[in-house]
């Protein structure tokens, strides 16, 4: 009797192998199967591991500030957010494995044992994250006394992570046959990891008694009401059961679907005859850059400083809230901080093609000179209406000078990520979704150090030129050495 | 003549000058970890000829072209046109086709070959036009590479590598892919391009192609140079009727064969 769990442990391999070549920085098969999967399942390890820490971290905050049913929303956010970037990678990637299907096919199998496996198969490609999501949400209940709150956060966010990337993998798969909406849904994809970022900054502002007694009936919310044994516990596990039973379902479909469609269509758009363009190779190369980063799944980041004023500086102007010059310093340096993902987008967009930029005349500081201009435009264009904002509003003249600044930081991040790319591409070996994370990590130290000194002068010694202008000052430091290694890097 | 176009030439006429090779490879040794894919491989591939290595999965075909061409950490010499290791400033002389194609895969075939003639420097609308007719491309051009055929796909590969007239062409498995008749339209293109003087390192394990298409060929197996010669020298060498006898006594897999099929 064929067992389904064995059947898909073996399958689980397969997708591990497919996903982990599909996420490769070189984008070529890797050499050593067994290292792969190995490396595979490291990744995903070390994400989790990462992850259950960050669980830890924000469901105790509310604790510490005596909100603690608030870690309710904290833990659910991060467990969707574990569960949604596991998960959305691999299941894209597999979009475009064509065999699985066919292989199982030819096996004597039942069509039900089939479907079974290949549900649970897709399971266990965020199975880890998940154990680590209840895990560390059960021992935060247990050392708040007893609070369910984290627990109920966590078991409300997993399934709702599961729903969302199926989700987009039932859309992804109808959008197939038109290449262009295709990578629009894969770039809508970061829209739900962007979101979940930003709620969790803005959780803590809920005052949890302060919310309308009729929404103790509300999906997710209703957990915030729980005292004891009580109607709002019992709405709560109600949700909780349904959220669970829809996942299944959503997983059941999407794993069918996701292996069903093997067939890729190819669309043909024949537009009028046009001759070529060729351009000066810098302006191809920034070309090339965009037209990549938004095709990718990197698009969105695109929306965080462009989007980022409209979403802070409009919303405290229409509640209400008085525009102050420290606040609008402090949203520049968030705005700075925001534009630092720029070339992160236009660098890791590009580690897919790296073979190709290998084999062309393009040095590495072309390349940066390219991701440069592209960051400072974006950074000016983001900035702008912050700068008409603080003008309207009478705040100080001298504000607009760390407000010109604040480019430093993001240059400095982005003379940095050229370092990580091109050692990331002369190593060609690491999983593209622990590269991703780290250097992420990274280029926020890196903005953080200039951003610091610059509040750090500022209390000290007041005032917004001289801050501004140490600001600058470290950026360009930053800069410099990051610019003398790319150099060195570039020689070898 | 334009001033890349001039600098290319003088570029390849100091490689011409160079003992007339357009590449040479001494002592490489590629590693991965613990595992030695290329030991100690030194061979020379000269101007006008179509050199072939020959070698069964995993004989490290692959992992020396990417060792030309500056893809993996490499120990030895490598002088491609007398203009030394690989670098940004070489690869506007040579054309790569690898095993899996090459491409952008976000952008389309048109945006694609755009992007190449602009990073180089180089491009010949009249060439790009006659190569994108010869591989049927023209319907396929404003249609993003990454929903093309993996067939298609391979194409926008080679109309790449040849799109800027290289004087070295690195094909790894070119015709991988490939319908018979772009296989016929690329070695005949192939053809022209020794005829006129221009080199070719080409890797495969199908011995028919290898036979047909090379001056010269080395026998590769586990890393290793094993024997090197025109066709009939290696056939003679083994006293073999065929290239593929020859390989497999090369490789000692004779016997093993003849083992495996008595116990079927």
């Amino acid at each position: 009797m064929v067992n389904a769990y064995k059947l898909a442990s073996v399958l689980y391999r397969e997708l591990s192998y497919q996903g982990y070549t599909a996420s490769r920085i070189s984008g070529l098969r890797p050499m050593n199967v067994r290292r792969a999967i190995r490396a595979a399942r490291y990744s995903k390890l070390v994400i989790s591991v990462l992850m259950g820490f960050y669980i830890g971290l924000m469901g105790t905050v509310p604790y510490v500030l005596k909100k603690p049913s608030l870690s309710l929303i904290e833990t659910l956010v991060v467990s969707f957010f574990m569960v949604f970037a596991s998960s959305i990678n691999t299941v894209f990637s597999l979009q475009n494995t064509e065999h699985i299907k066919g292989l199982l096919a030819m096996l004597p199998l039942e069509p039900r044992l089939v479907r079974r496996t290949l549900t649970l198969s897709l399971y266990m490609t965020m199975d880890l994250p998940i154990y680590v999501s209840i895990t560390v949400s059960t021992v935060l209940s247990l050392a708040m006394g007893g609070l369910p709150y984290p627990l109920i956060g966590a078991l409300e966010g997993i399934p709702l992570g599961i729903m969302a990337s199926m989700g987009f993998v039932l859309i992804a798969e109808r959008t197939l046959k038109n290449p262009v909406s295709g990578s629009v849904v894969r770039a809508l994809a970061l829209v739900p990891i962007v979101l979940a970022s930003m709620a969790m900054g803005y959780v803590l502002e809920v005052n949890p008694s302060g919310l309308n007694p009729a929404l103790s009936l509300a999906p997710v919310v209703s957990g915030l009401s729980i005292t004891g044994l009580g109607t709002p516990l019992y709405v709560t596990v109600m949700y909780i059961a349904l959220f669970s039973a829809l996942a299944y379902v959503m997983l059941q479909r999407a794993s069918g679907r996701l292996f069903e469609s093997t067939v890729q269509v190819q669309v043909i758009r024949v537009k009028a005859p046009r001759v070529f363009r060729i351009r000066n190779p810098l302006m191809a190369l920034i070309r090339v850059d965009l037209t990549q980063s938004f095709r990718s799944r990197m698009a969105g980041l695109w929306a965080l400083p462009i989007g980022y004023w409209l979403i802070t500086v409009l919303t405290a102007i229409i509640s209400g809230t008085k525009l102050n010059p420290m606040l609008m310093l402090t949203y520049t340096m968030e705005l700075s901080l925001l534009t630092a993902f720029i070339p992160y987008a236009l660098y890791m967009s590009e580690l897919r093609g790296a073979v190709v930029f290998r084999l062309l005349p393009i040095s590495p500081i072309r390349n940066l000179i390219s991701k440069l201009t592209v960051t400072l435009i974006a950074y000016y264009i983001a900035v702008a209406p912050m700068m008409i904002i603080a003008l309207f509003y009478k705040l100080p003249l001298s504000l607009q000078v760390p407000i010109l600044l604040a480019f430093g930081p993001p240059i400095a991040a982005t003379a940095v990520m050229a370092i990580l790319f091109e050692a990331s591409i002369s190593e060609g070996t690491v999983s593209s979704t622990l590269v991703m994370f780290i250097y992420a990590l990274i280029i926020m130290l890196v903005e953080g150090l200039p951003i610091a000194s610059l509040f750090a002068t500022q209390v000290l010694i007041g005032g917004y030129v001289v801050p501004a202008l140490v600001m600058f000052m470290v950026s360009m430091i930053e800069f410099a050495v990051a610019l003398i290694i790319l150099i060195r890097l570039s020689r070898h | 003549m334009g001033n890349t176009e001039r600098l290319k030439n003088e570029e390849w006429q100091h490689g011409l000058m160079n003992d007339g090779y357009a590449l040479k490879v001494e002592r490489l040794t590629v590693r991965y970890g613990d595992k030695v894919a290329v030991k100690g491989l030194s061979f020379m591939v000269n101007n006008g000829e179509v050199y072939c290595l020959l070698g069964p999965n995993g004989a490290g075909k692959t992992s020396t072209i990417k060792a030309i061409l500056g893809l993996v950490k490499y120990e030895g010499l490598i002088d491609i046109l007398g203009l030394g290791q690989p670098s940004p400033s070489v690869m506007n002389n040579i054309g790569v086709v690898m095993e899996t194609p090459a491409v952008l895969e976000a952008l389309t075939p048109r945006e694609f070959l755009e992007f190449l003639g602009s990073v180089r420097g180089i491009f010949n609308a009249r060439r790009a036009e006659a190569l994108i007719d010869a591989f049927e491309l023209k319907e396929y051009l404003d249609t993003p590479i990454a929903a093309l055929s993996a067939g298609n796909r391979q194409k926008v590969a080679i109309v790449a590598a040849l799109l800027h007239e290289p004087k070295l062409l690195l094909l790894d498995e070119p015709f991988n892919f490939l319908d018979v008749k772009s296989v016929r339209v690329f070695k005949e293109i192939m053809q022209r391009h020794i005829e006129s003087g221009g080199s070719i390192l080409f890797s495969t394990h199908i011995m028919e192609v290898a036979e047909r298409v090379c001056n010269r060929i080395g026998i590769l197996n586990e890393g290793i140079l094993i024997t090197e010669g025109t066709p009939s020298e290696i056939k003679e060498r083994a006293k073999a009727g065929t290239l593929e006898d020859a390989f497999l006594k090369a490789i000692h897999a004779d016997e093993e064969i003849k083992a495996i099929l008595e116990g079927l």
